[in-house]
């Protein structure tokens, strides 16, 4: 039974995500010392889950710190089935429902061709599925981590931002690309079937309409599809929609 | 294994082997060195990576849970006595030091019992600076009832009749946070006290995110 006004103590408590965090950010140099050059976002993930579940003043924080972890939703008859996987999830005691989920994704991964931000797929794969409570849901609160391997984080926080405000940022012209590269991605864009480009510019909206102006590849791989992505794919009105449709 | 855990285990080796041999040479017994229990277990700690609230879990199961748990013939139960001076400093400090991580950097938490009687106990927390940090204290001159009366008063708070029946009774005014505690030893071991600390930890988030959900946006 607690009675009172607690806002003096509220006013100067520091939340378990600020205190996780602040370990994670004190661990990552002990969790990159092992990984290799430009390792994948798994990797990270497992070696970070493992350097703090081996803390002391990390474990005081959580139950149990879990890796992949898989929250269940419930159909309307009471059917549970998993949301997916989530990168990471504190867990503060044997509830299986009360967790905080971390979703992690690389940031500013350096390539063959540059730096490559990963930005959109940071809110499109990771922030936007907490928007639509895949993960989550009724907790309040829910974290991404983005790990930044080239070390830039004001850059990908300046893109993340972006990403999710849907603009792009205002940024420095891009340099010629060599002859070789320009050779490369037309080799690329030669290569890959292509829809109809007269038909994509037509901004018709009925499904009928859709199918008919599909390539061979655009009708084979939307007959792979589910029912739900079809009926996705029918509401995309515009090209570019269409297009990241198909190739995603 | 880390190489904290790989030194604890070649000195635990050592300190075994240092054991055997001892015995080995001499044919007559010889009394351990009272600092080699110890010592294993600091070295065992290490290799395990515990840190200090693990330690203190570890150390309340085995020296006072389990043995209250089935208790030899005609000895007393040590978790029901009533908790001494070390026991309440014990709990004092592992309380302040358990708590003070969940503010910010500049703050710190010091316990102080308010009053006492012979079944309860009043434990005040104060949020203070870290300069103002003070050492676990007890005022003796105070009695428990008279004291929450005056709290209840001042605050306009009604309070329950009967402590015994409502457990975890905690009263916030400003910086201060007044607990009941019953004065059983159960209640005062420095497990209990990082078991407090989580609690209120968990109170105050509920507080927290109350207080910014209702802030007008």
């Amino acid at each position: 039974m607690t009675e009172g006004d607690a806002s003096a103590w509220t006013a100067r408590f520091r939340t378990l995500d600020e205190r996780f965090l602040e370990r994670v950010v004190a661990l990552w140099p002990r969790c990159t010392a092992v990984l290799p050059k430009n390792p994948v976002e798994d990797m990270i993930t497992e070696n970070l889950v493992a350097v703090v579940g081996k803390d002391a003043q990390a474990r005081r924080l959580f139950h149990h710190l879990e890796y992949h972890y898989e929250p269940f939703g419930h159909t309307p008859r009471g059917l549970a089935f998993s949301k997916g996987k989530t990168d990471m999830a504190v867990l503060l005691d044997q509830e299986r429902d009360r967790y905080l989920v971390y979703e992690c994704k690389r940031l500013n991964v350096p390539g063959k061709d540059g730096i490559r931000s990963y930005a959109t797929e940071y809110v499109r794969c990771g922030v936007r599925r907490f928007v639509t409570e895949k993960y989550a849901a009724d907790l309040p609160i829910g974290c991404m981590l983005g790990y930044v391997l080239d070390g830039n984080t004001s850059t990908a926080r300046v893109k993340v931002l972006c990403g999710a405000r849907g603009t792009k940022e205002q940024r420095r012209p891009r340099r010629q690309a060599s002859p070789r590269t320009i050779h490369r991605i037309r080799a690329k864009v030669l290569k890959r079937p292509h829809t109809n480009p007269a038909a994509n510019r037509s901004n018709s909206d009925t499904h009928s309409s859709h199918s008919s102006s599909l390539s061979d590849f655009g009708r084979r791989k939307l007959a792979e599809c589910r029912q739900g992505d079809r009926m996705a794919w029918a509401g995309a009105r515009s090209v570019a929609e269409r297009q990241r449709f198909l190739w995603r | 294994m880390d190489s904290n855990s790989r030194s604890a285990a070649a000195e635990l080796a050592g300190l075994i082997d240092e054991a055997r041999e001892r015995v080995q040479q001499n044919l007559i017994m010889q009394p351990t060195d009272k600092r080699v229990p110890s010592r294993l277990d600091e070295l065992c700690y290490r290799y395990f990576g515990l840190g200090k609230e693990d330690i203190a879990l570890v150390e309340d199961g085995v020296n006072d849970i389990i043995p209250s748990v089935q208790p030899r013939k005609g000895v007393s139960i040590s978790l029901w006595r009533t908790p001494d001076q070390s026991d309440r400093e014990a709990y004092g400090h592992a309380l302040a030091e358990s708590l003070s991580p969940w503010f910010d950097d500049g703050a710190a938490v010091n316990v102080v019992l308010e009053a006492r009687n012979d079944d309860m106990a009043l434990v005040r927390l104060r949020l203070v600076d870290r300069k103002s940090q003070r050492a676990y204290q007890e005022r003796s001159d105070q009695a428990v009832g008279a004291t929450l009366r005056r709290l209840s008063q001042q605050l306009n708070v009604p309070l329950p009749g009967n402590f015994q029946l409502v457990p975890d009774f905690r009263l916030f005014d400003g910086d201060s946070l007044y607990m009941v505690k019953p004065l059983q030893r159960r209640f005062w071991l420095r497990s209990a006290a990082i078991a407090d600390a989580d609690a209120l930890a968990t109170e105050l988030h509920d507080a927290d995110r109350i207080g910014k959900v209702s802030e007008p946006s």
